[in-house]
């Protein structure tokens, strides 16, 4: 990644705030037990494997979207970095 | 989930386990509720033996018995149930030898029945319907006269210690995800007496 020019590196790290990224870990999990439950009881009483899995590929697109792209909303406790400090010579 | 790449590769490969736990739930649910198959009838109407050879290279003269036969069995709620891709019917003779005692079992006919959905460009989309009886569905198997596909040849060259033949119609079900399944889809009334050679 380091051979890449800065605008692209820019956009493939994507940065986002430490909570989110937690909240994000813990969503995600959550989401994706539930999403397996429930495709398997959508296909098992809608008689059909494929409608399953289209249900599962429809809640997994769903999920990228919202997750994966760096969003403001993702956004909004950054990292407070301290200002520039001259090093104490001695 | 620390850059957009990170999450990706997490996102994704999390989904991939769970789509195999996904697939193997539907297996298991799937094989634990196979619905049951009425049995259905075998009749065999005409029986000979004469003196032939097989098509290949090289074969001798022989013994082979030609039959014809009916078949008559709805396998719809098996065709139509929930992991079901396709059927595979085969109709088999089963037969002892008298002086060796040798049991044999050769397939004289076979057919492979797929479901509406993979073939029928009106399915699409729609919900395939729970059981369709009758002559519409495409599980109905209703031959009548036909003639069987393979040769049927007794390893030992001649058919005189044979005195009768059972005709059973099994069927093995293919599931899209799952174990392969298979029964017995029709039988005859009782056997069938192999009769002597026919004499040109």
């Amino acid at each position: 990644m380091n051979q890449l020019p800065p605008s692209v590196q820019k956009v493939l790290e994507g940065k986002i705030d430490p909570k989110s990224q937690y909240a994000l870990e813990q969503i995600t999990q959550i989401f994706l037990i539930a999403l397996t439950v429930v495709s398997f009881v959508i296909s098992f009483f809608s008689s059909s494997v494929i409608f399953g899995l289209e249900v599962f590929l429809g809640g997994l697109v769903l999920l990228i979207l919202a997750a994966v792209p760096p969003w403001p909303y993702l956004n909004r406790h950054p990292v407070k970095f301290l200002p520039v400090r001259k090093l104490h010579q001695t | 989930m620390y850059s957009t790449l990170q999450r990706l590769n997490h996102i994704s490969s999390l989904a991939t386990t769970y789509v195999m736990i996904l697939l193997g739930f539907i297996s298991i649910a799937s094989f634990l509720s196979l619905p049951s198959v009425d049995v259905g009838n075998v009749e065999v109407k005409d029986l000979i033996i004469q003196k032939g050879r097989l098509r290949r290279w090289g074969a001798r003269q022989e013994e082979l018995a030609s039959l014809k036969f009916d078949i008559r069995t709805d396998l719809n709620p098996l065709l139509n149930s929930y992991n079901t891709k396709q059927l595979f019917v085969y109709l088999t003779a089963s037969y002892e030898e008298q002086s060796t005692g040798n049991s044999h079992e050769v397939v004289l006919w076979d057919r492979i029945i797929e479901r509406a959905d993979l073939k029928d460009i009106r399915a699409v989309g729609n919900k395939v319907p729970k059981t369709k009886s009758g002559r519409k569905g495409r599980g109905n198997v209703r031959v009548e006269e036909v003639k069987n596909k393979y040769q049927w040849r007794n390893p030992s060259g001649t058919f005189k210690d044979i005195e009768y033949a059972n005709m059973t119609l099994h069927y093995s079900l293919m599931p899209y995800v799952g174990v392969l399944s298979s029964g017995v889809a029709a039988t005859a009334n009782g056997p069938v007496t192999i009769p002597p050679l026919i004499k040109r």
